[in-house]
């Protein structure tokens, strides 16, 4: 197994009285495809948002690259697609993603006809964002996490939103994605798990409950495991 | 650079795409169209009561440098107490009300190039809103004409140093906003906020006239109204070019602080 890229040691994560992500400790590898999985309010996206160095945690480390997430190296190394795309309404496509490329100090000019394409956004680029469907906006916010090809990508529901065919497109995109990046897919689908992710992690109320392999889950029931995990009191 | 570039020109999209800027500069205009106006017919008044006592030394002391063009520059940056707010209120607060700030957390770029960026790009609205403002003196250099022999002469090494006071002063309201912007996640708020504290300092210095001694000397010094009145009357004293350079750093500073202080909230 490769060198982990991504690292959560003890990740832990307060909000006044309530602990919303309690001493997590995970680790995704380049060539991974992690499923985080849990219900809402399990600390999924506090999570991501620790790991995409936009919150420090309270305890414990969150490591992209060896560089803690909120420096500025470690910032370099992440595409985050967070649960509601972070869009601008009043911006058109191409500009929306020309402003996530300049983020990362690319080129635009550049950068833009590959994201387009990569995400089916070509015929769509010169579209206000405000008018988009939750599905594009969904893939817009994609296409930005995928801003310069960053080797850790944290996407939070990345098909929250699609059609089926949307939704099949874009776990392809995933998986193809995997074989080089280290990847970490937020989702509520189990079915998604099981066709995207080498591994599966569980939250629940802020605990990580399970971490394992897919296929060893497949041989014990993905769903059925999963399903008594959430529900286990 | 190419962040500070691209969050500037997202900057002047979103000002300049909405009919807010607009209306906000429309209104600046308009208002100090009418003030002007309003100085004019005064100055008239006082000129024709001149005359008629004829006595030039009266007459001389009407200068139309400091009474017009100086009186019109300090109610314009009164119009900025009400017109800044409008614009900073969204910075940084409608970012964290529309969950593009944790975005913008998360990017690789500084804090300082986020807060510079959005600075520079009021910077921008206020130079054009103060570029207007050189309408004044133009017309009167055009129109005005010589009551005394030798007098009626626009003082433009004046004018433009009073308009760069009214520059320097709006860049400190909007590095106010900015700060205040940082520290809420309602645009309205934040208004609100910026429009009290912009109105508070005004007050000060008011106040600070009627105060006797240090304590008077310390409100009237704390008043951005103070530094901008010497300028408009053609006067450029080091403390004063200090004294918005400073603020407005100190006060940019106060906003990285807060926009960090985001990741720990």
């Amino acid at each position: 197994m490769a060198e982990p890229l991504l690292v959560a040691e003890g990740l832990s994560r307060r909000f006044a009285d309530v602990e919303a992500v309690s001493a997590v400790s995970f680790t995704v590898a380049k060539g991974e495809v992690v499923g985080f999985l849990g219900h809402n309010g399990a600390g999924k996206s506090t999570t991501q948002r620790m790991l995409a160095g936009a919150l420090a945690p309270s305890a414990g480390r969150a490591l992209v690259g060896g560089h803690a997430s909120t420096s500025l190296a470690a910032r370099r190394l992440i595409g985050w697609l967070p649960e509601t795309p972070p869009l601008h309404p009043e911006l058109t496509v191409e500009e929306q993603l020309a402003f996530a490329a300049s983020l990362r100090g690319l080129t635009p000019a550049r950068e833009l006809p590959h994201l387009l394409e990569r995400c089916g956004l070509g015929e769509l680029r010169s579209h206000v964002n405000a008018t988009l469907s939750k599905g594009t906006k969904q893939r817009v916010g994609l296409a930005q996490a995928l801003a310069g090809d960053p080797p850790v990508l944290l996407l939070d529901e990345p098909t929250a939103g699609l059609d089926p065919a949307q939704a099949a497109a874009v776990r392809s995109l995933v998986r193809e994605l995997g074989v080089d990046h280290a990847v970490l897919l937020s989702t509520h689908v189990v079915s998604e798990v099981a066709a995207v992710c080498d591994r599966a992690l569980l939250l629940r109320r802020g605990a990580l409950v399970l971490d394992e392999r897919t296929e060893v889950l497949k041989g014990k029931g993905l769903e059925a495991t999963v399903l008594g995990l959430l529900e286990a009191a | 650079m190419r962040a500070f570039s691209g969050i500037l020109k997202r900057e002047l999209l979103a000002t300049f795409a909405t009919p807010l800027a607009w209306v906000a500069l429309g209104a600046f205009a308009l208002v100090t169209a009418l003030l002007f106006w309003l100085e004019l017919l005064g100055f008239e008044v006082q000129q024709q009561r001149a005359m008629a006592v004829g006595d030039p030394a009266i007459l001389a002391l009407l200068d139309f440098n400091d009474l017009l063009i100086g009186s019109t520059l300090l109610h314009a940056q009164v119009l900025l107490i009400f017109v800044v707010p409008v614009l900073t209120m969204r910075l940084i607060a409608e970012e964290q009300q529309r969950g593009t700030l944790d975005f913008l957390l998360a990017a690789p770029v500084r804090s300082t190039v986020v807060v510079g960026a959005k600075l520079v790009s009021l910077a921008l609205f206020l130079a054009v809103a103060c570029a207007l403002l050189l309408v004044y003196p133009a017309l009167l250099s055009l129109l005005g004409r010589a009551v005394v022999e030798g007098d009626g002469v626009v003082d433009w090494g004046q004018a433009l140093l009073g308009i760069a006071g009214v520059f320097a002063t709006g860049l400190l309201y909007a590095a106010l906003g900015l700060a205040v912007s940082a520290g809420t996640a309602s645009p309205a708020a934040a208004a609100l906020v910026t429009a009290l504290l912009l109105v508070g300092l005004w007050f000060v210095g008011g106040a600070g006239a009627g105060v006797p001694g240090a304590g008077g000397a310390v409100l009237s010094w704390l008043a951005p109204a103070t530094h901008l009145e010497r300028g408009v009357r053609g006067v450029l004293a080091l403390g004063d070019v200090l004294y918005f350079v400073v603020g407005t750093v100190a006060l940019e500073a106060v906003a990285v602080v807060l926009v960090e202080s985001r990741r720990r909230a």
